[in-house]
């Protein structure tokens, strides 16, 4: 060993304080998507019109509920991805990247199915109130999805925040299906389903940026 | 608290890396010292079947124990030490790979390189003492040190004064621009 390794052990060592240990990532990834839903339900209590009026009778709506079922699912396993890839890992990549990939063929999906039904009828313009609520929708739970992944220690930085947008949009568009009673294929390709793609890939550069794993400012030369 | 005790591993633990590292969690200076000690050359002979030359394992593997010590926290006794680890190390050393790459790409000619040390130099009204300079080169760790007087004071290429140094021009090259931050940070601290 080189006598500045020995240095560096010896700096590091020296006034040595206990840490706390970080939850489970199970804990923590439960933790956050109960409070993100419970954030969004008191958004769509206290800040909007309430749920939709027909929502009884979407409910019995086979596309309806497979959709919104598609879209937990894809949630929850961004969730869950998001989550697992802040703690260092090297067996799991291969894990991480298949639930990551599979939220993804998920949102891909529902993309898709809405651009073969929708066909060539264009979006009413109206559509910006919807863009604007799922924007709302995010915004608190994503900050709180980057302060607890930056409390860990992402391997895969750039992943992680897409993981991370993806879920946090995921649950977004979870709770714009209970709101906007507009179920109009072009209506949610454009204002729902693309802006959480979309978001999702500016997470990669946000996660790149934010979610760096950075040396003790203390010790670091 | 820092000890020189001997290293205590305790053979029959299932992962008994694992347990140093949940005593090092609990502010135990001891079996931390013992686990980075021990680690060390783990993380050395990772990264030398990465294929990394000589000259970078030893900056590679300082920074990953640094980042072991930022991220100590995030260690689940539930999970094998080694894994976390390892995790971590390839993270880094993909890191550090990328930052030299994009530093070798960006860096001009050897011979572009002001001599600043050197008699005449660039610009003698703004150069600085020579006998200030050296005490803030004698700050600087041994091998940024040598490299910077190789380079610049004695004229050698990046390559011959990493041969000098038994690293590759690579490395060399490396260890000047570190020598160069860390000259630079060490000159504003002294007020200049």
């Amino acid at each position: 060993m080189t006598t500045d390794t020995d240095k560096l052990i010896s700096d590091l060592t020296k006034d040595l304080k206990p840490v706390k240990r970080l939850p489970r990532v199970a804990l923590r990834a439960g933790l956050w998507a109960v409070f993100t839903l419970g954030a969004i339900a008191v958004a769509i209590c206290a800040f909007t019109k309430g749920p939709r009026e027909d929502l009884h009778t979407a409910a019995h709506n086979h596309v309806f509920c497979c959709e919104t079922l598609a879209i937990l699912v894809a949630g929850v396993l961004a969730t869950v991805a998001a989550f697992r890839l802040c703690v260092p890992d090297v067996k799991v990549r291969g894990v991480v990247q298949a639930m990551t990939g599979l939220a993804t063929f998920i949102w891909l999906t529902l993309i898709g199915a809405q651009v073969h039904r929708a066909g060539l009828v264009p979006p009413e313009p109206a559509g910006e109130p919807c863009l604007t609520d799922l924007s709302l929708f995010m915004a608190v739970p994503l900050l709180g999805a980057v302060f607890m992944v930056m409390r860990a220690a992402s391997v895969f930085p750039a992943l992680a925040g897409y993981c991370a947008v993806l879920a946090t949009g995921s649950f977004g568009a979870l709770g714009m299906r209970l709101l906007c009673a507009n179920d109009e294929p072009a209506h949610l390709l454009v204002w729902h389903f693309l802006p959480v793609m979309i978001f999702a890939l500016c997470g990669l550069p946000l996660g790149k940026i934010l979610l760096k794993m950075q040396p003790p400012k203390k010790i670091a030369t | 608290m820092a000890s020189n005790t001997t290293p205590v591993i305790n053979d029959n633990h299932p992962d008994p890396l694992g347990l140093l590292m949940q005593k090092a969690q609990g502010g135990d200076a001891v079996a931390y010292r013992t686990l980075l000690n021990t680690v060390t050359p783990l993380i050395k002979s990772y990264l030398r079947t990465r294929l990394f030359s000589r000259g970078h394992i030893d900056d590679i593997a300082q920074e990953i124990l640094l980042a072991i010590h930022a991220v100590r926290h995030t260690y689940n006794p539930e999970q094998p030490f080694k894994n976390w680890m390892y995790g971590i190390s390839r993270h880094k050393a993909i890191d550090y790979m990328r930052k030299a790459t994009r530093q070798n790409a960006n860096e001009t000619n050897d011979v572009e390189f002001e001599t600043f040390m050197a008699d005449g130099a660039n610009n003698p009204e703004e150069a600085l003492e020579t006998k200030q300079l050296r005490a803030c080169l004698e700050k600087l760790p041994d091998k940024q040190r040598k490299i910077l007087l190789l380079t610049k004071v004695e004229g050698f290429s990046m390559a011959e004064a990493g041969k000098q140094l038994g690293m590759t021009e690579s490395a060399a090259k490396v260890a000047a621009h570190r020598a160069y931050k860390k000259l630079k940070e060490t000159l504003i601290d002294d007020g200049y």
